[in-house]
């Protein structure tokens, strides 16, 4: 009887344990995978991290490029300091850990979505995941010049991807623009009834979508303005498309609900200004006395709303020099947080994908340069203009009228033009886009008197032309980042940087 | 019908088994001579013959002999005895407690005990009297130093005694290289070891290689801990035990005492900078001025005061336990109070083995329950905190301490909400915390409980064949809370740089369920005179569940009240599963010849659900044979070689040692991103790929040795060679970040682990009236060597575990597993430190060298130990050698604040570097000797160590050798013969002093810490390999001492 319970029981197991159905419980149940994913779920984070990388990660341009400098809490930050780059300074632009995603892990995603989507026959996303992939590629390209590209994003085939001349990368890129400029364009095109909320930027207003390729393909167009100088084909295609740019009042603004929330606030808030709690979250980033001076200098009221009024200085406002040793006694709290109220004043106010101060600016330097017809003194004006409105300044339209008359921005006394609206432009993007007024620099050699750290150990170094590959490519793609050969940021430029 | 036929059958064997008998019955009893109790179990034997039988429950025992037989006495624990039957009729025997025996028992796979004579592996039991010598609360503890081949390294010193522990190296070079813990026949997870108590256990086998695998399954190829827990006694005893033992700081980094706060010379009283002036006994202020103007003011001297922040702490220890025939009742109550201000953990367990037998039938049951309630400093929470305040390196409680200038009184801020100076808003320095305030700020409370049972039913039909089933269940349970009890900054607070810390809460359950259910049946019989045949065939299946979940609030409303009901803002959260199988059939077949010889074939298949449905079945075979040969070749045994005995074992064993669902990527909403914004979702994609067609790795190990006896098994030495081969191992490759993806998990590398296992017993060494001296020495050698990481990418290396920019573990092709990488300074051909002409300072590189192990390649115990009269005096000490260990990140912080010893090198006057070197002018691209040029000779001293003195890692990259007595006790046993006379009921009593890491000898260059500890040993995280990454979350090493008190009634 003993036995045969054994035995039963025996089979039991044996003979359960030997089904299929046994092992098969191997499904994640916690999480989707690719089979699951719908590129809805992706689109959001997709715009709201490239945001956020765009709006809160390029604090090292805004030091180098004369905007900030450190706040006197903090002992001397090398090589940030002096030049000194290396393959382990900001490494996070290329990849990094969630909330502050590198570019390759963005656009990762970005790749997941326009591959779903063209399954999908839903081409409003492959249309945005052109767009973000122009941005995400754009950042890339005039950090590091040749980056991997063609062979990106295929593990299965592809562990080490070779690297893509910058300049080929351009140009594939504007061919994806032009792509996305077709999708937005197209009569037939059906906006997915998700892609509506999904669509955090313009919810699902396909002719904003257009300016947005248009005002992407110029900025494309004017950062490789040094050797590519007249691009009619390019503008061609932009005058066809009808759409035009981002105008006056028609800045991009991205707002997936933030609020005063935990992980949910506006992230240059949250980055630079406070937590949900009210806690200051950043004494390391201040004003420069510099750029403060350029305004104060030329009557300029512009900084009272970048920059925030010191918590403890009678004098409201006031910065640090580049690489300066800390005066004694001082700390940050007596120096000027560098996102003012002009820009963020709230942990739910929304972000930015693309200002229109940047857009009119562009425009205003194409026009300049003549590629597009209209008047270029009236968009560097109106450029102008809409700097004070943006940042709302107090009676904005007289304000900016009596500036662009004093002799820092008035048009006609300017010798140089294109010296003007990027001077003007540098001083219209602080906090705004700290990384143009460095690809400006390196392009233009404008602003001309951007001062160089003080630290002792700068030595002759000089504002680097680019960032060194990340040392994570050295090791895990060392073939591929050898054949770039020894990269010196100090003497190794961007393609488009010819000067 | 099938009884009977098995009843015949056993009835026939009878007659034979009679009809070869010898002559006639001797009889008898065994006790313990220690305390006179009879011995259950011991095995009786006549030499030369295959006849045995066991002792009974109260101790007796019949055999059949002749004249000239002479019987075998052997039991765990004792040593054994042989007696000469002569005429006797009645022989009692009474058994000597003795820890290692040539005899000996060992509990093998299934809990089926073999005597080690037939092992063709090597193995060593430690009894409980060795386990618990000096008491300490963790089984591993007790096991440290013992054995040869077992690495336990203790990788912290908090009321948890974290250790980690590797037999005969690694197998896996980014997975689990636990060994096995298998708790009364039932296969665990090896952190159970912490639940149990060292008191239940009767003694523990530690099989070192990986030839159990055929029969435990692919977690036994680390090697198996075999627990075997108190079965109860034939007469009823109570025991009733004592303990308590003091922790004391042993050691402390090297810190500089000679200048106070500031910079560049002068003095600045906020500073925790300590780059001031030299300390000159006068009275200086500290800190800014209050609101009311008052000014702290103190002695600008030097203390110890940092060292001292931390308390004594204290662990209290009291075991109960009842046993009966099949009956062991058993409770512990251990609480210990730690290092940390109010940091403090209890451990109750109770523990229930029960048995009853009828007829061939035998049903036993052996439950326990252990609970520890723990409330300690919680450094993640701190961590997270300084993160977001921007200001790093200062993450745990040991740097907050370490950076705090020489001068500051420490521990006059305990009170840190009444004294004044000690208040959060008013400490000293803008860049830092009141060591206290943050101790108490942040703790983290929680329970967790372990419930162990199994259930085991035997059948014996006959006498040569026998079924067991058996049942085991282990849950384990943890809720814990991490609270931080927030304060808000005042105004004058925030002028001083000072924000607010929320009040917030996180609770997490982690709930894991571990089934086994298991049938195997044995077959053990002689075929003839000469041959001896024993076979197993059973099957396994196990299903392991997890769930865990934890939800938080970053800001509660109402302080005190943690609540997540309390709170404003969005609650944060998270929850995660997995299930998984595995199902296997094994076999074993063993042949023994004249008892002499022994050859054991095995096998095993298994199935997993961790693999796709193509690749989840794999079968593995091995092959043991021993021959001991004195018994074999007649002549050799002489007065000089007692014994002498070889053995070999093969095997092969396969696994899949990964975690449920790895064959896809997974796209989440990551809860820091944000998402879901209100009804907006946001997901991401994963960082790893993965090969759907994953297979299992594979182990070929090989392993040879001898154990031999002197003069009369008074000089005992055991050695073994191993040799593992471990190939298509799964690791997470690291694969460039411009694929979408940081790594992707492939059957990739390969390498070899092998080295040498001495044990040596001189027992005794020496013998006197009434005593005697003992050494027991044992040492392993280890090394291994990485053979391919990842060919098919060309990939050579890969980080292992958490790694810095600056540093980390790495397996590398070529090199032994593992190695460091670090920077150093630039140097020329010849070694020699390139520097700046101008102003003497080096650069640091900005790649990485390769350097150093992280594992020990010797480590060596040392276990003398003197019996006189009733005293017993034993000491234990090992040594570890020929690996390093980083201190990156407590030296550069340390380097940054200079406060450690390096930074008052030269009184912090100008000095040319040693061994540096400038360009020769003449001559480019050639160096001469640096003689002019002097670091801080134009600048500020700390430019130096702020700068490539901090980035050149390699700095803080020390030799981890040490020596360490790691334990010392001195027991009285109260004679028996007093406590009979004296009263009856109690049996035994003793009373011992006992130490424990008494003392640490560190190389000269180590000026820092404990070279075993690691803040990275967390194997939840994927740290598993992680060695010799210290940084300041860890406490410094303690010293235990203490007495205790052990009573029998």
């Amino acid at each position: 009887m003993k036995n045969i319970l054994i035995i039963l029981l025996m089979s039991v197991f044996v003979l359960g344990a030997c089904k299929d159905s046994f092992f098969d419980i191997n499904s994640n149940p916690n999480r989707p995978t690719e089979h699951d994913i719908t590129p809805d779920l992706l689109m959001t984070s997709v715009i709201a991290n490239s945001v956020k990388r765009m709006t809160t990660q390029y604090s090292f341009a805004a030091f180098w490029t004369g905007y900030w400098a450190r706040g006197s809490s903090f002992g001397p930050s090398m090589p940030l300091e002096n030049y000194d780059i290396t393959s382990s300074f900001e490494t996070g632009h290329w990849s990094g850990v969630t909330p502050d995603q590198g570019w390759y892990d963005i656009l990762m995603d970005n790749y997941v979505m326009e591959t779903k989507a063209q399954a999908s026959g839903e081409d409003f996303y492959v249309g945005v995941a052109k767009v973000i992939k122009a941005i995400g590629f754009m950042y890339l390209v005039d950090m590091y010049n040749n980056v991997p590209y063609s062979e990106a994003f295929q593990p299965a085939t592809t562990l080490a991807p070779k690297y893509d001349k910058g300049q080929d990368i351009y140009k594939s890129l504007l061919a994806e623009l032009d792509v996305a400029r077709e999708i937005f364009g197209s009569a037939d095109l059906v906006v997915p009834e998700k892609a509506m909320s999904a669509d955090v930027v313009f919810g699902g207003d396909v002719s904003k979508w257009s300016k947005l390729v248009n005002t992407q393909t110029l900025k494309l167009l004017i950062h490789q303005s040094e050797v590519v100088t007249n691009p009619t084909d390019e503008i061609a295609k932009i005058t066809a498309d009808g759409n035009g740019f981002l105008g006056k009042n028609e800045t991009a603004w991205t707002d997936p609900g933030y609020s005063n929330d935990q992980y949910k606030m506006n992230p240059m808030y949250v980055y630079y200004v406070r937590d949900h709690n009210g806690t200051l979250m950043d004494g390391f980033n201040r004003a420069s006395n510099y750029l403060l001076d350029k305004y104060r200098d030329n009557a300029d009221i512009r900084y009272q709303y970048i920059f925030l009024e010191a918590t403890d200085n009678a004098s409201g406002w006031d910065g640090n020099d580049l690489g300066a040793n800390p005066e004694p006694g001082k700390n940050s709290t007596n120096e000027s947080i560098v996102i003012g109220k002009g820009l963020v004043n709230s942990p739910s106010d929304p972000a930015w994908l693309f200002t229109s101060v940047e857009s009119l600016f562009l425009q205003a330097e194409a026009a300049q340069r003549g590629w597009i017809s209209e008047d270029a003194q009236a968009l560097y004006e109106s450029a102008v203009e809409e700097s004070f409105s943006f940042l709302g300044v107090v009676d904005a339209q007289n304000e900016a009228t009596t500036y662009l008359s004093t002799s820092i921005a008035s048009w006609s006394s300017a010798s140089d033009k294109i010296e003007l609206i990027i001077n003007q432009k540098y001083l219209a993007l602080p906090g705004i886009n700290n990384f143009e007024a460095w690809v400006d620099y390196r392009r233009l050699g404008f602003p001309s008197d951007v001062p160089l750290s003080v630290a002792t150990s700068t030595g002759s170094r000089k504002i680097p032309r680019r960032m060194q590959y990340p040392a994570n490519e050295f090791s895990y793609n060392a073939a591929n980042v050898a054949a770039e050969g020894n990269i010196n940021p100090q003497t190794n430029k961007i393609w488009w940087d010819v000067n | 019908m099938k009884q009977k036929l098995l009843s015949s059958i056993f009835a026939l064997v009878f007659l034979i088994g009679i009809s070869y008998a010898q002559n006639r019955q001797v009889s008898g009893k065994v006790t313990s001579a220690t305390d006179g109790s009879p011995i259950t179990g011991v095995s009786v034997s006549v030499v030369g013959s295959t006849t045995a039988t066991q002792t009974d429950g109260s101790g007796n025992y019949s055999i059949s002999v002749s004249n000239s037989s002479v019987l075998n006495f052997s039991y765990i624990g004792y040593m054994s005895q042989r007696v000469t039957v002569g005429n006797q009729a009645v022989i009692n025997v009474q058994l000597v407690g003795d820890s290692e025996t040539l005899e000996e028992v060992v509990v093998t796979a299934l809990g089926i005990e073999r005597n080690k004579k037939d092992l063709g592996y090597a193995a060593t039991t430690i009894n409980n009297a060795d386990l618990t010598n000096v008491n300490a609360v963790n089984v591993a503890g007790g096991l440290t130093g013992k054995v040869s081949g077992l690495n336990v390294t203790g990788v912290n010193s908090g009321v948890f005694e974290d250790v980690k522990m590797n037999l005969r190296g690694i197998r896996s070079l980014t997975g689990n290289n636990n060994p096995l813990l298998v708790v009364d026949g039932v296969p665990m997870d090896l952190n159970y070891l912490a639940n149990l108590n060292p008191n239940d256990i009767a003694n523990v086998s530690i099989l070192k290689g990986s030839s159990s695998a055929s029969i435990y399954g692919p977690d036994a190829r680390n090697g198996v801990i075999v627990v075997t827990t108190k079965k109860g006694s034939d007469v009823p005893v109570v025991t009733l035990g004592h303990s308590t033992q003091f922790q004391s700081v042993s050691f402390f980094p090297a810190l500089q005492k000679k200048f106070g706060n500031g910079y560049d010379g002068i003095l600045d009283p906020i500073e925790n900078w300590s780059w001031g002036p030299e300390y000159d006994g006068t009275m200086q202020p500290l800190g800014d001025p209050l609101e009311n103007g008052d000014i702290q003011e103190v002695p600008y001297t030097g203390t110890d005061e940092r060292r001292k922040f931390y308390e004594r702490g204290v662990t209290h220890q009291t075991d109960l336990s009842f046993s009966m025939k099949d009956f062991f009742l058993s409770a512990q109550d251990a609480k210990v109070k730690g290092i940390i201000p109010n940091d403090q953990n209890r451990r109750t367990s109770i523990r229930l083995n029960t048995g009853r037998e009828y007829k061939n039938f035998d049903v036993r049951l052996n439950t326990s329950y252990a609970q520890q309630n723990f409330n300690i400093y919680d450094y993640e929470q701190a961590d997270d905190y300084f993160t977001a305040q921007n200001i790093g390196g200062n993450t745990g409680l040991l740097n907050q301490l370490i950076n705090t200038p020489a001068h500051v009184p420490v521990t006059s801020y305990k009170d840190y909400e009444g004294n004044v100076w000690a208040q959060y808003d008013n400490w000293f320095t803008h860049y830092g915390l009141n060591p206290y305030f943050q101790a108490a700020n942040w703790r983290k409370e929680g329970k967790r409980q372990n419930l162990n049972t199994n259930l085991e039913l035997n059948y014996k039909p006959t006498e040569w064949l026998s079924f067991v089933y058996r049942a085991g269940l282990v849950s384990t349970n943890r809720s814990e809370r991490s609270l931080s009890q927030g304060h808000e900054v005042s105004q004058f607070g925030l002028s001083r740089d000072k924000t607010s810390i929320p009040v917030a809460i996180t609770e997490r359950n982690y709930n894991q369920e571990r089934l086994s259910s298991e049938l195997f049946g044995q077959f053990n019989k002689e075929l003839n005179d000469d041959f001896r045949l024993s076979a197993i065939l059973g099957t396994y299946v196990r299903q392991v569940q997890y769930r865990g979940t934890n939800v938080g609030a970053g800001s509660l409303l109402v302080p005190g009240i943690y609540n997540l009901g309390n709170r404003i803002g969005n609650l944060d959260g998270d929850s995660d599963g997995f299930k998984s199988r595995l199902f296997s059939i094994y076999g074993n077949v063993a042949l023994n010849y004249k008892g002499w010889a022994n050859v054991e074939f095995t096998g095993r298949s298994d199935r997993t659900s961790t693999l796709s449905l193509d690749n989840n079945t794999y079968f593995y075979p091995g092959v043991i044979g021993s021959i001991v040969l004195t018994d074999a070749i007649d002549n050799l045994r002489s007065s000089t070689l007692s014994y002498l005995k070889l053995r070999a074992a093969w095997n092969k064993t396969g696994n899949a040692d990964i975690t449920p669902y790895l064959l896809a990527t997974t796209f989440s909403q990551p809860s820091d991103t944000g998402f879901p914004f209100g009804s907006v979702p946001g997901f991401t994609t994963g960082n790893v790929d993965y090969d759907p067609n994953l297979k299992p790795e594979f182990i070929n190990s090989s392993e040879f040795g001898f154990e031999s006896g002197f003069w009369n098994d008074r000089i005992r030495l055991e050695a073994t060679y191993f040799y593992q081969l471990n190939t298509d191992q799964i690791v997470n490759v690291r694969i460039s970040d411009a694929t979408g993806y940081r790594g992707t998990y492939r059957n990739a590398a390969s390498f070899v682990n092998k080295g040498v296992e001495l044990d040596l017993n001189l027992s005794p060494l020496i013998r006197f009236n009434d005593g005697g001296i003992r050494f027991r020495a044992n040492a392993t050698y280890n090394d291994s060597e990485v053979t391919d990481i990842f060919k098919e990418q060309e990939l050579n290396e890969i980080a292992i575990g958490t790694t810095y920019t600056r540093v980390g573990n790495y397996a590398i092709k070529g090199q032994p597993a593992f190695v460091w990488k670090a920077t150093d300074y630039l140097r020329d051909d010849q070694g020699r430190i390139i520097v700046d002409p101008t102003n003497g300072r080096p650069s640091s590189s900005s790649t990485l060298d390769i350097f150093g192990r992280t594992m020990p390649k010797w480590i060596i115990g040392l276990n003398p130990s003197v019996d006189y009269k009733s005293f017993k005096l034993s000491a234990l000490f090992e040594r570890k050698t020929g690996h390093q260990v980083s201190f990156y990140e407590l030296g550069t912080s340390m380097a940054w604040t200079g406060v450690s010893e390096a930074t008052a090198y030269n009184n912090r006057e100008p000095f040319i570097l040693p061994n540096s070197v400038i360009p020769d002018p003449s001559n480019p691209g050639s160096y001469i000797e640096n003689t002019t040029a002097k670091i801080g000779e134009n600048e500020g001293m700390y430019e130096h160590y702020i700068a490539e003195y901090s980035t050149a890692s390699r700095n803080f990259l020390v030799d981890a050798s040490s020596w360490r007595w790691r334990e010392l006790s001195l027991t009285y046993d109260v004679p028996s013969q007093w406590l009979a006379s004296k009263q009856k009921v109690l049996k035994s009593l003793s009373i011992s002093l006992v130490g424990r890491n008494l003392a640490l000898w560190l190389p000269k260059e180590n000026r820092y810490m404990d070279p075993d500890f690691n803040s990275y040993a967390n194997s939840e995280d994927g740290d598993y390999n992680t060695f010799g990454m210290v940084d300041a979350t860890i406490n410094p090493p303690v010293r235990n001492y203490g007495f205790t008190i052990n009573a029998k009634f």
